[in-house]
């Protein structure tokens, strides 16, 4: 299993505390996609950001290739983040002074990777986007949706083995989310990408090929989805439609 | 060549923020400007004083004999009471002060430290002309040998000591306005011990109210036979290599010769104090001036920093160390130092070339000098130099402290 998640909680401090998950037990497998799905307030980002890191939990384990991730001192932290997980977040959080090149060759700087052959990379994923002609513009001057697919590139300019979406389709109308969903369905078919999507959108949730069910910080439902067949979960409604 | 991405992001985020990049710039210029003319300010103003109080009117060591001969008034006194008076009498002039004064000077030049000794006769008299009668120290030089010791050539017009005649004798400008005298016209000078008919040989411009006003040169040999002194002088003057080692050179001297040792620093302790606070009020102002400016520079530099900490967070999220967001802060102060000190110390020789082809103008009368304008001295560009640095460095460490520690989920996600 590439992805081990287990007995996870996760609490939030303050005057009255707030448990966010509850013992959370989550696989995932090399080169699927998942959709995690649930309504607003669910637990489904807090999962997200426990599980890229960027968050720790009050209790329980994250295994990434066996490698118990939160046991990791700050330094290694930055350096598996960097190397092994992607992100692509609900806002296209792109460095507005760099250009969409030079945004997504930031993680293959970070991690000193020699320039020209990271370059040479990042041009090749931009040009996989659909953005070969604006590799020299700056954020300010791209669509949201192009923007959203140079934060895809970014995250997968390192090769990482798990690519965090955190519902990139949100602030897209429906013709450029469909696209982005597109695109994340071809790179996980074509290039073996590993991806974890939290979305709330059944028509999203709809394609990819598991989805996990979610709802008050419990996993509620695990389904497979057979190809052209519509998903009926423990939720109580037909995802497709 | 490719920069370093820490040095890329620095000049990227600069060149992208110009008019925030151009206010800290010209900040810390302003700073470095007015650190750097007031501190070389105040050294020119040291180094005028000390140009004109030692090198121009006194010599950096004196050795005088041990005891002096008792004066006249100590000497009535002592006729009409059995008890011992201690009084510096000036009444009279001292009288064989320096027996064997040859022998003396020539070990003084072979002390270290010492470059130039020469003797000279220090005594009252009075001048006169028609019924004004002034009186004034009379002072007894090797023109050419005393200059070498004290640099008096240059309160003369012509630069040089004019050479003196048996009945030659130099007047200050203030002496002479006061006597009505001019180059070529004569006095009557009188000591205790004779009087004579002398030619204003010439007239000196000390920048000293005093000395103006009440000194005169004469030749050696001349206040020798005025004063009925022999072949014997009142004291030695004497040179250091360096002044600042007069100190040194008096310690050196009073261990091996027998002779009552001064120096210049003795001799004007209640000046060098002055300018010891006068330093220290110029210290007070130039640190003064850098923790203003340290703390506009934080606060700028603080909200810099806050106004990017989604860009940071995002940093952080793709892998990017604290030390990594702290090096790209360092870089843009490093930057801002940089500019800001080159284009303040720019400026700020500008202003003093400025001043050095339009210098104020002062009262002669009162300041001894007509004109003034501050010199660049590299104690004050380097002292602005390091200052800035560390008002920068400062900045952006302090500014950065909190910055890297965000967590990044919490920036992004707005928790």
């Amino acid at each position: 299993m590439l992805l081990k998640v287990r007995n996870l909680h996760k609490q939030f401090g303050g005057a009255v505390p707030v448990r966010v998950l509850h013992d959370v037990n989550f696989e995932m497998a090399e080169g699927e996609f998942v959709g995690l799905t649930g309504p607003s307030g669910a637990g489904k980002t807090t999962l997200l950001n426990i599980i890229s890191t960027l968050d720790s939990p009050t209790s329980g384990e994250v295994l990434i290739r066996e490698l118990n991730v939160h046991t990791l001192a700050q330094r290694e932290l930055n350096q598996f983040r960097n190397r092994h997980l992607g992100f692509v977040f609900q806002d296209d959080l792109l460095l507005e002074h760099l250009t969409a090149l030079e945004n997504v060759l930031a993680p293959a700087r970070i991690s000193r990777r020699p320039v020209r052959q990271a370059r040479k990379w990042a041009e090749g994923l931009l040009d996989r986007v659909g953005l070969a002609e604006r590799l020299h513009h700056l954020p300010g001057e791209l669509s949201g949706g192009q923007r959203q697919r140079v934060t895809i590139a970014r995250a997968l300019v390192n090769s990482p083995d798990l690519l965090l979406a955190d519902e990139p389709t949100a602030r897209l109308d429906q013709e450029n989310g469909s696209a982005i969903v597109e695109l994340l369905l071809e790179l996980n078919r074509q290039m073996g990408v590993t991806i974890l999507m939290v979305t709330h959108e059944r028509e999203v949730a709809a394609r990819v090929g598991r989805i996990v069910g979610f709802v008050d910080g419990r996993i509620v439902s695990d389904r497979r989805r057979e190809p052209d067949s519509p998903i009926v979960g423990r939720l109580g409604y037909d995802v497709t439609q | 060549m490719t920069l370093p991405f820490e040095l890329h992001l620095a000049g990227r985020n600069l060149s992208r923020h110009p008019w925030h990049t151009a206010a800290m710039v010209g900040g810390l210029a302003m700073a470095v400007l007015v650190m750097i003319y007031i501190g070389s300010t105040m050294a020119s103003f040291y180094d005028d004083i000390i140009d004109r109080a030692i090198e121009q009117n006194s010599a950096h060591v004196t050795l005088w004999p041990l005891e002096k001969p008792a004066g006249q008034m100590q000497r009535a006194l002592r006729e009409q009471s059995n008890s011992v008076v201690q009084l510096d009498d000036r009444t009279s002039p001292r009288r064989r002060d320096l027996s064997g004064y040859h022998a003396l000077a020539g070990q003084a030049r072979g002390t270290e430290g010492i470059i130039a000794v020469t003797p000279f006769v220090r005594g009252n008299a009075t001048i006169s002309r028609g019924r004004l009668n002034l009186g004034v120290a009379l002072i007894g030089i090797e023109g050419r040998d005393y200059s070498r010791v004290v640099n008096i050539a240059k309160h003369f017009a012509t630069g040089s000591v004019p050479k003196l005649g048996p009945d030659d004798i130099a007047l200050g400008f203030r002496l002479a306005d006061k006597l009505a005298v001019e180059v070529g016209d004569h006095v009557h000078v009188a000591t205790p011990q004779t009087q004579r008919l002398m030619r204003v040989r010439a007239i000196f411009r000390s920048g000293y109210y005093d000395k103006d006003l009440g000194e005169a040169y004469v030749a050696l040999r001349t206040a020798q036979r005025m004063f009925a002194m022999g072949n014997e002088v009142s004291a030695l003057a004497a040179r250091c290599l360096d002044l600042n080692q007069a100190s040194v050179v008096t310690a050196s001297l009073a261990g091996a010769i027998p002779c009552k040792v001064r120096n210049w620093m003795d001799d004007n302790a209640s000046l060098l104090a002055e300018i010891a606070t006068v330093n220290r009020v110029t210290l007070f102002i130039n640190v003064l001036v850098a923790a203003v400016a340290a703390v506009g520079m934080a606060n700028v530099f603080s909200m810099f920093v806050l106004n990017r900490r989604k860009e940071l967070a995002i940093l952080r999220a793709v892998g990017a160390s604290r030390g990594s967001l702290r090096a790209v802060l360092l870089a843009e102060a490093v930057f801002i130092w940089a500019v800001g000190t080159v284009i303040g110390a720019g400026l700020a020789l500008v202003v003093m070339v400025y001043e050095q082809s339009h210098p104020y103008q002062v009262s002669a009368e009162t300041y001894g000098i007509g004109s003034y304008a501050t010199q660049p001295k590299a104690f004050a560009f380097a002292s602005a130099i390091i200052l800035a640095a560390m008002t920068m460095l400062g900045s952006a460490w302090w500014s950065s402290r909190k910055a890297v520690k965000m967590n990044p989920a919490a920036v992004i996600f707005g928790r």
